[in-house]
């Protein structure tokens, strides 16, 4: 690896550790910051495409879904990344997640980044969330996850 | 760390995802690529031992009827970088299939730098337990006892 890439393999993973510790914390402001302008967020697990401009609400929205003690506090594992480097500016990676809530494993699943340098920073320009399973009952195997309209 | 050791690391980290998404996606040669050309991959879960790159990529080759459907997740590594051509590592893994957590274990594993590139020159593969109905099916003594085949 040249040296931009093992920056760039880092800062990537650094990117993608943020993007949970700030869904699993609640933190919808912040959400927007992880992505381009011109960023989206496709999600399997809510059917829904969010722009930028909407992450924040989109959230607060998943949030809502999201009632008593089992399931209001969700951590998600993740995986080191697979990355491919197209150049200094884009790269390609994915990454395996497990989400857990108050009684064992909820759904699982990866994540399929387009990430972008701008600035100073890699910031994602398009994150895919895709599910591979959930538990029976859990917040996704129970149909909670969903959201309507 | 000095930075070729950090250098080293990342490289180490970033074979890791590559491995995973290719077995997962049962690519066999790129896999087999992954390895040393006298390379070892020792298997509790499987009951198999494989030497050589050939044979490694015959292995994973036949595991596609059998292994499909599943995906490996691994735990931050911890990797010790003896020097600039040899490393060994140790990392917890989970393996979901599409209904739950099918089997967990840990990977021992011993790298060669050779062409620019860090390499599998032996990899075991312990188990540490598995669900009802797992496909996996070997003793889990050596997760009890720490020891090495």
């Amino acid at each position: 690896m040249e040296n931009w890439q093992v920056v760039a393999y880092v800062e990537v993973s650094a990117l993608q550790a943020r993007y949970v510790q700030i869904i699993d914390g609640r933190r919808s402001a912040e959400l927007p910051t992880l992505f381009t302008p011109e960023g989206t967020l496709e999600s399997k697990i809510t059917g829904r495409e969010t722009r930028r401009e909407n992450l924040s609400a989109y959230l607060e929205a998943v949030f809502a879904t999201r009632v008593g003690d089992v399931w209001s506090n969700i951590r998600h594992f993740i995986t080191p990344p697979d990355v491919t480097f197209v150049d200094q500016a884009h790269v390609s990676a994915t990454c395996y997640f497990a989400a857990y809530n108050a009684e064992g494993i909820d759904h699982w699943g990866v994540y399929s980044d387009q990430v972008e340098r701008q600035g100073e920073s890699w910031l994602f320009a398009q994150r895919a969330v895709d599910l591979f399973g959930a538990a029976p009952g859990s917040w996704v195997g129970s149909g909670s996850a969903g959201l309507s309209s | 760390m000095q930075d070729w050791q950090i250098v080293a690391s990342v490289e180490i980290r970033e074979l890791y995802g590559r491995y995973f998404f290719l077995v997962d996606n049962n690519d066999a040669q790129s896999v087999g690529d992954l390895f040393a050309e006298d390379g070892v991959l020792i298997s509790e879960v499987m009951n198999w031992e494989c030497a050589g790159r050939a044979a490694i990529t015959d292995y994973i080759d036949g595991l596609r009827s059998s292994w499909s459907d599943i995906r490996i997740h691994i735990a931050q590594p911890d990797i010790d970088v003896v020097d600039e051509e040899t490393a060994t590592s140790v990392c917890y893994f989970t393996v979901f299939n599409t209904i739950g957590i099918d089997h967990w274990g840990i990977y021992r594993d011993e790298f060669v730098r050779a062409n620019g590139k860090w390499l599998f020159s032996k990899r075991s593969i312990a188990l540490g337990g598995s669900s009802a109905n797992s496909r996996a099916g070997a003793t889990q003594d050596s997760w009890r006892d720490g020891s090495k085949r």
